[in-house]
């Protein structure tokens, strides 16, 4: 029996096996900065902000002061006295109005091998230098080129004439497929340095080799002028304002015991504003935050503000343990006020100095359980260990679980048994469970005696809080009240709430023909089925994904392991297509007697005859391709690519390869695949919503005229949209829809109405809906 | 001669390794843990992302887990086995995120994409590692741990050891015979 032995080289496959890629280097950069700020605040150190800002220019000096009063006082008071000093400049930040700000006149492009790189933006001020810079023209093919796990992009620098470099301290990006924009965080520049090389070793996603390295742009600053956008910021003071007229508002910062939620910036956007403020902990214990979920906008009648949740700024937000930035974007302005922004809950982990011993006896035995009810009081929490058991786990490993009682806001307990070997955490335990229980546990090689001591290393809990703050919007006008008109459109967040109330709908009765189904059953894929919608057949075909169904609903095309294959809807035999490995998203010709397919291994759609014969290549590319239907005609294959900014609907034409654009949309993640009516002349296709955060499904001619919105979620609606197909007679378009507040893991069909917006929920259904056979 | 060399053997004897004198270094400054982050930012970032399965969620918890550490450091008392300790706060900060998060179901999911420039999506896996990495999905969640450990993570395994609380002995039989196992399931497969 082979017990110890396996060939060396194995272990380098499972490590492979295991692989994961690296973190962004922006992320780490960004974490060590923070780490190095808190650790700069723990008691006992100087303060290394002092200690940087000390050489920078004079006019700083009065921040300095400010940042000295902030650790007395607090910050937002703080920066309610530094009124005027800041502008926002929209992709860039904040920026420091006195001092002198430089700015890139105008936007510099480089070109290397059909890939372009353009700085498209640089604002430095006394505190920093933001660049914003895109690249396009990459290829994805390239990207996945030396597989998962692979070690692709780099850390951007500047580098100054002397040799100096300056390394980011943060940055994000946004990525589409064939291309990035990113916004990346340097130090301030030297005084009197306005030209510097922009450098970057590798492009974002590329492995080494894989695409231009070592691009070097020059770029020249100026005294900003006219080029940049400098919107004024209002600062916030955390107290009632008694000069301003109608000051019955309520305060800029709402308290709750240990906590301050504080507005502390507002920004007034083109079409919305920004909203900054902070979260602190003013508890005297020791504290982390651990999540704060949630910030709404509601107006005066109760409406919410269309907003999503930001990043707040890098620098001018705290990044303490015990104090954190937010941020909010609403995408309105025209709503009655006063608004109201609410933090609803977060989380807080906490650090009890709390011990306690148990005597485990000398010779303790799996399934021993000793009672302790021992009463435990932090920060006014009650909590009460119950009882200790000891029980053997899976590895027959000993574990002692010990059993809290305490108020449903006590969602994790962790414990540490120092004097077990080894030290450290290798004790430790989280809590679980609900409903005022929690258990912790612990695992030890052998079964502990004695007595031992354990210590309660941190507790989580969760606060539920009604931390409110009102703000006053300015008068609207009218143009602005027109940006907040409903959207008409057949089925919408409210409305999908409005069915499901309702109940089953009216009209799926008229309806014939049979619906090609997934249905999630646990298993790895869903399983396949054909459903009648005005009979009792229902016949399975084992499991799939990304499948679909011929003209003649006669046959399934099902991606497997190993290619295409056929299978048969009467007999459900299967049937491999030759020709097909590697291949996925198969779609069929109207005629039924060829398959397309998308090969990811070459980035290509070919097609083939269904015994296999006249397998041609139709399209290659680097923008990642999902086929999603032939034309009617048979003369284009339809599909989803990344455009520029964008995913974009795209066509190729099969004799010569052409492609051309049909819909670009603003969406940088591929959603689902655009669906061609049966008559060739309409396409849905999926997009972001206009002026509010969420999805749309949208309808429009091949050219992308006439486009309206079939069905349109918002991005705080407990379901979401999922695309569907269209019925034979071109007459419905059946949307997915996913309900997270369901038990069940399967979305609901909805049938929609091109032509007269009705809408037919299909709840008796579960599944996805693929196809539709008459 | 002798004596100087006896001199300079028993200070090797008491030689400390790197990590030990930057662990020491952070304790009495805590701005030097910086140094700690530096060494293990990624291998915390990678395991957490192995037990995810998510970038954003890896990079909240390798948040939570960093600044955890820096707090909780005055209280840790070294015996060599950093890792160990870092990584037990990294296992809790993951056991407390898989209680607070529902499960989500996505169908129509053309890209695992969440946000980042991360668009492997199909990316080139020949059909032995795919083999194997079914195979190693289907073992028990501890197994799948120490293998996270040792290859993920990158511990040693007396780390290994000292986070799950075994004898190094004991760790090192068990991922010898899961190894074994593994390699002989999948020959099987290829059979």
């Amino acid at each position: 029996m082979r017990e110890l032995i396996y060939a060396p080289e194995f272990e380098g496959k499972v490590r492979a096996a295991m692989a994961v890629p690296d973190a962004r280097g922006e992320f780490v950069a960004e974490l060590r900065s923070q780490i190095v700020k808190q650790a700069g605040e723990m008691p006992g150190q100087s303060t290394p902000l002092l200690r940087g800002r000390m050489a920078w220019a004079a006019p700083l000096l009065i921040v300095l002061a400010l940042l000295i009063t902030t650790l007395v006082i607090g910050p937002q008071k703080v920066w309610a006295a530094v009124r005027g000093l800041f502008g926002y400049v929209p992709g860039i930040g904040y920026v420091q109005t006195d001092g002198g700000l430089l700015a890139l006149p105008e936007p510099v492009q480089v070109e290397r091998e059909g890939i372009t790189l353009i700085v498209e933006q640089v604002v430095a001020d006394s505190e920093r230098t933001v660049v914003v810079y895109k690249v396009s023209g990459l290829s994805v093919q390239a990207a996945n080129s030396q597989g998962e796990g692979a070690v692709t992009g780099s850390m951007e620098l500047l580098r100054l004439g002397n040799g100096e470099e300056l390394l980011i301290t943060n940055g994000e990006a946004r990525g589409w497929g064939s291309g990035y924009r990113a916004r990346l965080v340097f130090p301030a520049l030297p005084e009197s340095i306005s030209e510097f090389s922009f450098v970057v070793p590798r492009l974002q996603s590329m492995p080494p080799g894989a695409a231009p390295e070592d691009w070097e742009v020059t770029l020249t600053l100026e005294p900003a002028a006219g080029e940049i956008t400098l919107l004024p910021v209002e600062e916030i003071s955390p107290e009632p304002d008694e000069t301003t007229a109608g000051a019955d508002e309520a305060a800029a910062a709402a308290e709750d015991q240990d906590i301050i939620f504080a507005l502390t910036r507002v920004v007034e956007l083109e079409d919305g504003f920004l909203f900054e403020g902070t979260l602190e902990w003013v508890g005297e214990e020791k504290a982390a935050f651990v999540y704060a979920n949630g910030i709404q906008v509601v107006d005066a009648l109760g409406e919410r503000v269309p907003s999503e949740e930001v990043t707040p700024d890098e620098l001018y937000a705290p990044h303490t343990a015990t104090a954190i930035g937010w941020a909010i974007r609403t995408y309105s302005k025209a709503q009655p006020g006063p608004w109201e922004i609410s933090l609803p809950r977060l989380g807080i982990e906490l650090y009890p100095d709390i011990s306690f011993s148990v005597d485990l006896g000398q010779a303790p035995q799996v399934g021993d359980q000793w009672q302790v009810d021992q009463q435990f009081i932090f920060s006014e929490i009650e909590f009460d260990l119950l009882s200790i058991f000891l029980e053997e786990d899976s590895r027959q490993n000993s574990r002692l679980s010990f059993n809290f009682s305490g108020p449903d806001t006590l969602i994790g307990v962790s414990l540490f048994d120092p004097n077990y070997q080894p030290q450290g955490g290798g004790g430790g335990g989280g809590g679980s469970g609900g409903s005022g229980g929690l258990t912790s546990s612990m695992d030890y090689d052998v079964i502990p005696v004695g007595v031992r001591e354990i210590s309660i290393y941190s507790i989580v809990v969760e606060r539920a809080g009604d931390w409110q703050i009102s703000w006053q919007p300015p008068e609207t006008s009218e143009a602005v009240v027109e940006q907040a008109q409903p959207l008409e459109v057949c089925l919408t967040s409210q409305s999908w709430e409005d069915l499901k109330a309702a109940g089953a709908g009216e009209g799926a009765d008229q309806l014939s023909g049979d619906l090609l189904l997934l249905t999630h059953t646990g298993q790895r894929l869903p399983v396949i089925s054909l459903l009648g919608m005005d009979s009792d057949f229902r016949q399975e075909y084992g499991i799939g994904a990304w499948i679909s169904l011929s003209p003649d609903g006669s046959t399934i095309a099902v991606p497997g392991d190993d290619g295409i294959y056929l299978v048969d809807a009467a007999s459900g035999a299967y049937t491999y297509l030759p020709g097909s490995y590697g291949a996925d998203y198969p779609l069929w010709s109207l005629d039924g007697e060829q398959i397309a397919f998308h090969v990811w291994n070459d980035a290509s759609i070919y097609r083939v005859n269904l015994d296999g014969s006249n397998l041609t290549r139709v399209y290659q590319g680097n923008d990642v391709v999902y086929p999603s239907a032939w034309t009617p005609d048979g003369e284009k294959i339809v599909y989803l690519a990344f455009g520029d900014e964008g995913m974009a609907v795209k066509a190729v034409r099969i004799a010569d390869g052409q492609t051309e654009v049909w819909i670009q949309t603003h969406d940088n993640k591929p959603i689902a695949r655009p669906r061609i009516s049966p008559d060739g002349e309409w396409v849905v296709f999926a997009d972001v919503l206009e002026g509010q955060p969420g999805k749309g499904i949208y309808i429009a001619r091949i050219d992308g005229s006439e486009r309206r919105l079939l069905a349109a979620f918002n991005d705080y609606s407990q379901a979401s949209l999922g695309m569907g197909v269209w019925s034979p007679d071109g007459e419905w378009f059946v949307l997915n829809i996913h309900d997270f507040s369901f038990s069940q893991s399967n979305p609901v069909p909805v049938l929609v109405s091109v032509s007269t917006c009705q809408v037919i929920p299909l709840f008796d259904v579960s599944g996805e809906v693929v196809g539709w056979r008459p | 001669m002798d004596e100087i060399m006896k001199t300079t053997l028993k200070q090797d004897a008491q030689q400390k390794s790197p990590e030990d004198i930057l662990v020491e270094e952070a304790k009495r400054t805590p701005q030097a843990f910086a140094a700690l982050y530096d060494l293990y930012a990624q291998r915390v970032y990678r395991y957490l992302l192995s037990k995810t399965g998510n970038p954003q969620d890896a990079e909240d918890l390798s948040a939570q887990t960093f600044l955890a550490a820096l707090q909780g450091l005055p209280k840790y008392r070294h015996r060599g086995k950093f890792a160990a300790w870092l990584f037990s706060i990294a296992r809790n900060k993951a056991a407390d995120h898989f209680r607070r998060q529902p499960s989500q179901v996505s169908l129509e999911d053309l890209s695992s994409e969440s946000g980042g420039i991360d668009w492997s999506v199909g990316a080139n896996k020949n059909d032995r590692d795919l083999d194997l990495a079914d195979l190693i999905a289907e073992l028990l969640d501890d197994e799948q741990e120490l293998l996270r450990l040792r290859f993920v993570a990158e511990m040693r395994f007396g780390e290994i050891a000292a986070l799950v609380g075994k004898n190094e002995g004991a760790v090192k039989k068990k991922m010898y015979r899961l190894l074994a196992r593994l390699e002989s399931q999948l020959e099987d497969c290829d059979a």
